[in-house]
């Protein structure tokens, strides 16, 4: 378990410089983003109603009252997020790949730890994990606060409040945030144990390829191919006796948690084999 | 410190999600509640109604789909994960159906008018095929025994494109099947053709007893006009009905696109296999109307100064009454419904001034009940959309 922590630890070390990096692009650009976006929508405002002698009713039935979630659908928000999004996907691989072509072949000194070698796959994907839900945290953290400099420059005749929820839930824009943080907490975990499967399983194909190289990369493809075979197999079932809807939602979505756990489980057991056996240096 | 790493980016974790579900669970909703609030007539007969419908905030820019019974409010972000997997989809006719014969009911996913209901049976008719034009898979459900029994009819080949069941009847003896079919005489020719088939089919061997097509319309679209076909059936209500309504609009160019210049209106006898042209006084009003069809009576809704009309054709004898409905709420512009249940007639509208409910007696058409939604906040540029109501 120490060790187990440990590796967390170093993996989230290696990649801290550009995890901040990413956090400050997030912040930075999304409370610059709020700052203009409530700046222009008030200069046009002032423009309308003073120059353009508007009454504020008129106003508001032309351009509508400024709201968060219509902040939200501006590049200011949507790119620092994409782009850490894109940084932690590229990451998946590059945590791997980086230990074998990096100065001085890393991979051989981890895997002399003495330490089950399951311990640095493990490690690797906590590593990802904890990023993500960390920058959905601070997206979250950094709502609230958004919330706050929206209401100081927008007056409240000008603008609608909403609750961090209604953001989330509203249909405009950042639809994104809804899959990031949906309204259950059960839905919350079953999207999280896609991802975490998902990352599993494209790990145990970068072990393939680095076991057995460029036939790695077919048996790789192929398995991921079996994953998503097995994890859709209701449905490819319905397919193939093209009796649709047989199962009832709520049957659907346990039997989907079970083959999700069996998916991540073979992952894991295929990647401890590969690593234990396998792997060359 | 060590793995000070893992801890500050657990804490922000915690800090971050955990505190927002946690707070979520407690919070107070942030859309607002409904009240049914009576204007007059008799409470008792919204006891265990039920409304369902849709709610948007346009400045939000948020839409759920929500429920209204006398105690909540409901929404679809408030339902647990699996409440809201079985709950939000479907129309309140098949949920009802699904939760009491939930075997039954595994795999059969069209609408309701695939569906028939009486006392004793509840019967299920789709097509077959991937075009759905081999013919029909039907399932009988015995309440009493709780039995099904099924069988495969087929019908023969007509060039049918495309078949779409809109209706199911039975008696004793035979399942009768109305559909909609799609067909092509000539591959050549770019005009298709559509009709209403009535397919009757014998309950004890299975076999196919009638085929009749009881209506046909060329689709040929001009640029001067074209003539379409309209269910009028309600395709909610699965019970017994002697006739299948439906109407045929005269589309014609007008100075705003295309409009309705008429429509023909027709009632088919399932018991005679006869087919009545309806006789309407030739007025505006019936034109791309919404008629509602319950016991072998169409029903016309029409807003009056002092509230509304229903004007009634019955099918049996041609008669054509109206009956005046003075109302102290008005009946607005925008979305009404027709819902008939247990010898009323509910009817819900909604529109941008508010939502108000209706309730007459079938036999007398007597005002029985009236009363409006009212929102426990002032609301602005929200707007509530009823579709249904459920009954307990």
């Amino acid at each position: 378990m120490r060790n187990y922590v440990k590796l967390v630890d170093f993996e989230l070390k290696r990649f801290m410089k550009i995890y901040l990096t990413l956090i400050g692009i997030v912040i930075i650009s999304q409370i610059v983003g709020v700052i203009v976006e409530s700046n222009q929508f008030m200069d046009m405002a002032n423009r309308e109603m003073f120059e353009g002698s508007m009454s504020l009713t008129q106003f508001l039935e032309m351009y509508w009252p400024l709201t968060m979630s219509r902040i939200l659908i501006s590049g200011w928000f949507i790119l620092p997020v994409g782009l850490s999004a894109a940084a932690l996907i590229f990451y998946c691989f590059f945590i791997w790949y980086r230990d074998w072509f990096g100065k001085n072949t890393f991979i051989y000194r981890l895997l002399m730890l003495p330490t089950a070698r399951i311990n640095i796959l493990l490690a690797k994907a906590s590593a990802i994990f904890l990023m993500v839900l960390g920058l959905v945290s601070i997206q979250l953290i950094l709502l609230p606060i958004e919330n706050i400099i929206f209401q100081t420059i927008v007056p409240l005749d000008l603008r609608v409040d909403m609750t961090i929820r209604e953001v989330i839930n509203s249909s405009n824009g950042f639809a994104s945030l809804q899959m990031l943080l949906p309204n259950s907490l059960v839905q919350f975990f079953a999207h999280y144990g896609i991802g975490f499967m998902t990352v599993f399983t494209l790990f145990t194909a970068i072990l393939f390829e680095r076991s057995y190289r460029i036939k790695g990369i077919i048996f790789g493809v192929v398995y991921c191919i079996i994953a998503l075979v097995i994890f859709l197999l209701p449905s490819s079932l319905e397919m193939v006796f093209s009796e649709f809807g047989y199962f009832y939602p709520e049957e659907l979505f346990i039997i989907e948690v079970i083959l999700g756990i069996i998916v991540t489980g073979i992952s894991i057991w295929v990647s401890h084999y590969l690593l234990n056996r396998k792997v060359t240096v | 410190m060590r793995y000070w790493k893992v801890i500050v980016l657990a804490a922000i974790v915690i800090l971050g999600i955990g505190t927002y579900y946690i707070q979520n669970a407690f919070a107070n909703s942030d859309y607002p509640e409904f009240h049914l609030e009576k204007v007059g007539g008799d409470e008792d007969v919204v006891n265990g109604l039920t409304f369902m419908g849709n709610y948007f905030d346009n400045y939000k820019e948020i839409g759920e789909n929500v429920k209204i019974t006398s105690e909540d409010t409901i929404y679809q972000s408030e339902l647990s994960y699996f409440d809201y997997l079985t709950e939000v989809f479907q129309d309140s006719t098949i949920r009802r159906l699904q939760s009491d014969y939930r075997k039954f009911m595994r795999g059969k996913n069209e609408g309701s008018s695939a569906f028939f209901e009486d006392d004793k049976r509840l019967i299920y008719a789709g097509s077959l095929g991937i075009e759905s034009d081999i013919g029909f898979r039907i399932e009988m459900l015995d309440k009493e025994v709780n039995e099904t029994t099924d069988f495969q009819v087929e019908i023969p080949k007509n060039n049918i494109n495309y078949m779409n069941v809109v209706d199911v009847q039975a008696d004793e003896k035979e399942v009768i099947i109305t559909t909609r079919n799609f067909y092509t005489h000539n591959p050549n020719e770019s005009e298709t053709e559509e009709g209403f088939h009535v397919y009757r089919i014998n309950i004890e061997n299975g076999s196919l007893i009638g085929d009749e097509i009881i209506y046909e319309n060329k689709v040929d679209h001009s640029d001067k006009g074209w003539t379409e076909l309209i269910e009028v059936n309600n395709d909610m209500e699965i019970g017994k009905e002697d006739y299948f309504v439906f109407r045929l609009d005269h589309m014609k160019e007008k100075e705003y696109g295309f409009e309705a210049d008429g429509s023909d209106y027709f009632a088919y006898h399932f018991e005679t296999n006869e087919l009545k042209e309806m006789n309407l006084p030739n007025e505006r009003l019936f034109v791309e109307k919404t008629a509602y069809v319950h016991g072998g009576v169409v029903y016309f809704l029409n807003k009056t100064k002092s509230g509304f009309e229903f004007i009634r054709y019955q099918m049996d004898d041609g008669e054509l009454n109206t009956i005046e409905v003075p109302t102290t709420l008005n009946l607005n512009e925008g979305n009404t419904n027709v819902i008939f249940h247990d010898g009323k007639i509910f009817i819900p509208n909604s529109s941008e001034e508010g939502n108000n409910l209706f309730v007459l007696d079938e036999k007398t058409g007597k005002l029985v009940y009236e009363g409006k939604l009212s929102a426990d906040r002032e609301l602005e540029n929200v707007y509530l959309d009823l579709n249904d109501l459920a009954f307990e």
